[in-house]
């Protein structure tokens, strides 16, 4: 343990010691560093924001033509696009904890947080003041932790497993919602408190002071992820290591669904409780359609809540009267579609491209080497060329699907055609032939003298193999069979000299 | 390297974070002369006494009294469901205990952390997850990185020559998912290596996994019982337990039997083990728990 103390004051190993006030000293210059540089930064970048949102007077026509004409918008779209962008951040972590649900569940529960909160205020202090968005989101907060510590305890004090312990939460705290909305909904002024929009939203109320706090919570969350983005990525990875390492597990655990909660608190007025999981959950969700790297994940998936949170609302305030909140989750749905489609990394589309050409690169392997050994058996062939119903005879394949690969080596200058169905090899066809045919016979041979399979048999196991061959395999394939390095001669065939199997027998397609 | 990466693990203030031996086959801190420790350096690495787990109130580990040797191979054997994953998450305070008292050289697990390697079992983990192989082999690093701290190119490169110490060099930038199963328990030993424990706890490292891995993992744990190393592994393999190990400990609920496996690997102790005798010790339990819960 202490073995770094004595390793300090130990000069044999050639260290300096660190004297405590330097390293306090350091923390202390990092602690300015990476908090209060970012506030000051933060504190200059709302200024300009402010300044942006109110002037009236430079508006250019393009930002006129795309909607931001209105004052009142230009405050939604910066809202839903911090929204949007604090989201995604927080949402990957959410996705890869495994947690996506839970935020549901806590979305939920803050139903009757913000409801209680109403009537308790305006009991105390009288109905104007209920309305103070600081008193409704400390309810909202207050509500969402009770649910949490709800969850938990079922979880782990019951035999209930997560799914139902995370139903039966959310339902019990949203039905107590509901209950106490219509307990306040008989209090005088109760309407002005727009307590009603909380569940699905309403974009158009957002004021500069919901603005303001939107864009307080966004900094304060990105920040975070950001600091404790290697915890985080312990943590939601393998999280017995990450406590056997000695990270407090619990604290960034609970650190993260802070972040969640503050994320869903400030949405709630814009998007509202029942949709607001979308802008945590898709977001990440599609892209990881599009990356394997954790950083490039969460940048992305920060990128596409934003947009879709801008485009909603622009979409929504050339429609007027269309629910923000909707427009914002179907915009990023869409997103979500077309990743799903055309992601780089696992779309669909990309993925079923990667296996087309798979495949033709297959048969059109498959072709040369039909031709190779045409013209093996008969060496007149290489200038005659070869007939293609002779080709058909040798592998299961359609006359179209021949002609179609034929047309493609031709382009590509493997093949040439000498008009009444005869084709032969062009000098680089050959060569690519010859390699190919080797590469086949190799692994035949591999495949009868080390792995025992029966020569009738090989045919078709090579036939799978061949094609991936790497040619760091093909070397030990060499070295195992002594097969001569530098432009080696292709070995011959195994099924017997001469004559050929009829490949179509045991063929692959 | 020692030098610039100081005083500050996820524990900084109680001054643990042993600045790493360069990678692995050289110095062990143990066995280095001018290293002390806080705890009693004769103590076992891993003293377990009296320990009782229980999920539900079901028992699951019984009195489990242990002192581990230190610098031996250690294979924990015992038919399914004897506890042995359990006993090393509850030594480490992943499980919770209902009693007993862990020491690790001497120290308690809180204290000890930077000395003790784990390497969870394979099928804990999403490897669906989107990081590379390196990535995961720098998560071996960041309890000596400490808060706040990026990872650097440094640590990367430590992260790398372990990689490359178990023959997965190549495979560094690879997205886990990519890797086949010998691979990815290859990547979690590389994790381990590039801790620099001097005790490691590994849970079935060896199960599922191709014959060059299993060679290169018991190459492996072989380098660190040279350095003085001690590895305690969940094992499954009956057959190779004499070929890979010095100790065992075969477990069923309790400790049938430890020790050197020349003395206590005998056709009696695994009857003992995997025999039906013990199932009285289970139908105590049951009975236990029809005792504790409602009708």
């Amino acid at each position: 343990m202490n073995q770094r103390t004595a390793a300090d004051h130990s000069p044999i190993r050639g260290e300096s010691p660190r004297p405590v006030i330097g390293y306090r000293a350091a923390m202390t210059a990092r602690v300015i560093l990476l908090f209060i540089v970012p506030a000051v930064l933060l504190a200059v970048a709302a200024d300009a924001l402010v300044v942006w949102i109110n002037t009236e007077a430079a508006l250019d026509p393009l930002r006129k033509a795309i909607g931001l004409g209105r004052y009142n918008t230009r405050i939604v779209v910066m809202a839903a696009g911090l929204l949007g962008c604090a989201g995604g951040v927080v949402g990957s972590f959410l996705l890869l904890r495994k947690r996506s649900l839970v935020t549901d569940a806590l979305a939920h529960a803050m139903l009757p947080g913000v409801a209680g909160a109403f009537i308790v205020v305006s009991l105390l202090h009288g109905a104007t003041q209920a309305r103070s968005l600081g008193a409704l989101m400390t309810g909202a907060v207050i509500a969402a932790l009770l649910a949490m510590v709800a969850i938990m305890l079922i979880r782990s004090q019951t035999r209930i497993k997560e799914d139902a312990a995370l139903g039966i939460v959310l339902s019990v705290f949203y039905g107590g919602g509901v209950v106490l909305l219509g307990i306040a909904g008989r209090m005088p002024e109760a309407g002005v408190a727009g307590l009603e929009h909380l569940l699905l939203g309403r974009a158009a109320s957002l004021r500069m002071e919901d603005l303001r706090m939107v864009a307080v919570v966004s900094a304060i969350t990105i920040w975070t992820a950001a600091l404790l983005f290697k915890e985080m990525t312990l943590l939601c990875f393998d999280r017995g290591f990450a406590v056997s390492q000695g990270m407090h597990a619990t604290w960034v655990d609970a650190t993260m669904m802070m972040l969640v909660i503050a994320v869903t608190m400030v949405g709630l007025k814009a998007v509202g409780m029942i949709l607001i999981i979308a802008m945590l959950i898709i977001p990440p969700a599609a892209a990881r359609f599009w990356t394997d790297r954790l950083p490039v994940l969460v940048m992305l998936s920060a990128a596409i809540g934003t947009i879709g949170g801008i485009v909603g609302v622009l979409l929504s305030s050339h429609y007027a009267d269309l629910p923000t909140g909707a427009i914002i989750v179907l915009c990023t749905g869409g997103c979500f579609l077309i990743s799903v489609g055309f992601g780089r990394a696992r779309g669909l589309l990309p993925a079923w491209i990667r296996r087309r050409n798979l495949r033709l690169r297959i048969s059109g392997q498959n072709l040369l080497r039909a031709l190779y050994e045409q013209i093996e058996t008969n060496p007149g062939r290489a200038e005659q060329g070869v007939d293609v119903p002779q080709l058909l005879t040798m592998r299961s394949w359609s006359h179209h699907q021949l002609n179609r690969l034929i047309a493609r080596a031709q382009r590509g200058g493997l093949i040439r055609g000498h008009g009444d169905e005869r084709i032969s090899l062009t000098a680089a066809g050959r060569v690519e032939a010859a390699q190919l045919t080797r590469r086949h016979r190799l692994w035949e041979m591999f495949l009868i003298t080390h792995a025992d399979i029966a020569p009738s048999h090989v045919d078709r196991d090579a036939d799978q193999i061949e094609h991936i061959l790497g040619a760091e395999m093909v070397e030990k394939l060499e070295s195992l069979l002594d097969a001569q390095p530098a432009r080696p001669p292709v070995p011959r065939s195994p099924h017997g000299p001469g004559i050929l199997e009829p490949d179509s027998e045991g063929g692959a397609p | 390297m020692t030098t610039t990466r100081g005083n500050h693990g996820y524990q900084a203030s109680e001054g643990k974070a042993p600045g790493g031996p360069a990678p692995c086959n050289v110095s062990v801190p143990g066995n280095d002369p001018t290293a002390s420790v806080d705890g009693n350096l004769s103590a076992p690495p891993l003293s377990i006494h009296d320990m009782t787990v229980a999920y539900h109130r079901r028992p699951v580990l019984w009195d489990i009294d242990y002192d581990a040797p230190e610098g031996k191979l250690i294979a924990v054997v015992g038919p399914n469901g004897a506890g042995k994953s359990t006993l090393i998450k509850a030594c480490m305070d992943l499980v919770p205990r209902a009693s007993g008292r862990i020491r690790f050289f001497g120290l308690p697990f809180a204290r000890a952390r930077s000395m003790v390697g784990y390497v969870p079992q394979r099928e804990s983990v999403d490897w669906d997850f989107p990081v590379s192989a390196l990535d995961v082999v720098t998560m071996g690093l960041y309890g000596r990185i400490g808060w706040l701290r990026p990872v650097r190119r440094r640590d990367r490169e430590l992260a790398r020559e372990s990689l490359d110490q178990l023959g997965m060099a190549d495979y560094a930038d690879r997205q886990i998912s990519q890797l086949s199963g010998g691979q990815q328990q290859r990547v979690f030993l590389a994790r381990a290596l590039v801790q620099q424990a001097r005790l490691y706890l590994m849970d079935e490292p060896l199960s599922g996994v191709d014959a060059a891995t299993e060679q290169a993992i018991i190459e492996l744990l072989r380098r660190f019982r040279a350095t003085g190393r001690t590895v305690i592994v969940v094992h499954h393999d009956l057959p190779t337990v004499t070929e890979y190990f010095d100790h065992v400990i075969l477990l069923n609920m309790r400790i049938v039997a430890a020790g050197p496996v020349d003395d206590v690997f005998t056709p009696e102790n695994l009857q003992k083990t995997y025999g039906g005798r013990l199932t009285l010790l289970d139908e105590a339990a049951q009975a236990l728990v029809g005792e504790t819960s409602p009708p």
